[in-house]
């Protein structure tokens, strides 16, 4: 049983974890799918590729390929809509300190947790995609993980600067 | 007869348009997979749902369980993330867990 002055930071943590994960995924599919249009879910040799292939099979490839990054964007959607729904529930406990800090840590811890993950299951374990279809795609597949790995530091930083914040917001508790 | 309430209203303005349009727009036909119309539809069609559909599927959904796992974790696991917790002994090996005694 809680005692006044506890506080638990983990629900906030997780929420905002989840939603940068979420938007992360958002963040893949539509600057990397959509505006660059590249790092399509099934875009490696052997799948759907994009590049050396005829004009009509490129069609067929990239409808293939929007269908299986539809159904990726599915759910990074969940994973945002369930981030969302626990951010809610965090706010109305009186134990989760509403820590900007916090949330953007977790934010940023999401997003690096996102790259770090999808890129080595995606590009290093299954190959059935990379960042870009090229020759040098193992650069741009580390610098990937790279970038992962730097958010989720700085998330960890943000985090543990926010250690100290202990304003609550909600009134009523669980 | 109870009267509709705002609440109802405002759900059938919003959600009823949505719903006649997704049931007759004639624009969902356009979806390349669809209907069985050339055999450019047929070739997209049939590179989705051949033999490999599913381990594609499970392919594409692969990194899910382990956000999940990992948001788990968060929130149930590790107890460094937490402060003020009177059982001490919970965070007594971590180094990262500041004034958690």
């Amino acid at each position: 049983m809680q005692t006044p002055g506890q506080v638990d930071r983990r629900p906030l943590i997780a929420a905002a974890t989840l939603l940068g994960i979420g938007m992360g995924g958002f963040v893949d599919g539509i600057v990397f799918h959509q505006l660059l249009q590249f790092h399509n879910m099934l875009s490696a040799p052997g799948y759907f590729p994009k590049t050396g292939v005829d004009p009509q099979r490129l069609v067929v490839n990239m409808e293939i390929n929007m269908f299986w990054d539809g159904l990726f964007h599915v759910l990074t959607w969940i994973m945002t809509a369930a981030g969302l729904a626990m951010l809610w529930r965090a706010g109305q406990r009186s134990d989760v300190p509403w820590s900007t800090r916090t949330m953007v840590g977790g934010l940023s811890l999401g997003w690096g947790l996102f790259n770090l993950v999808e890129g080595i299951i995606d590009h290093h374990i299954l190959h059935i995609h990379h960042v870009t279809e090229t020759e040098n795609h193992l650069i741009w597949d580390l610098a990937f993980l790279g970038s992962g790995v730097v958010l989720i530091g700085i998330g960890m930083a943000f985090i543990n600067a926010g250690s100290g914040d202990t304003n609550t917001r909600g009134a009523t508790v669980l | 007869m109870r009267p509709i309430t705002l609440r109802a209203r405002l759900v059938l303005v919003t959600l009823g348009p949505l719903m006649l349009a997704a049931v007759f727009a004639t624009e969902a036909m356009a979806c390349p997979f669809c209907d069985g119309g050339s055999s450019g539809v047929n070739e997209v069609r049939e590179g989705i749902f051949d033999g490999n559909f599913w381990p594609r599927v499970a392919a594409t959904l692969a990194p899910f369980p382990i956000f999940a796992g990992i948001v788990a974790l968060i929130y149930f696991g590790p107890p460094c993330f937490e402060r003020g917790r009177s059982e001490a002994t919970k965070c007594a090996s971590r180094v990262s867990c500041p004034q958690a005694d």
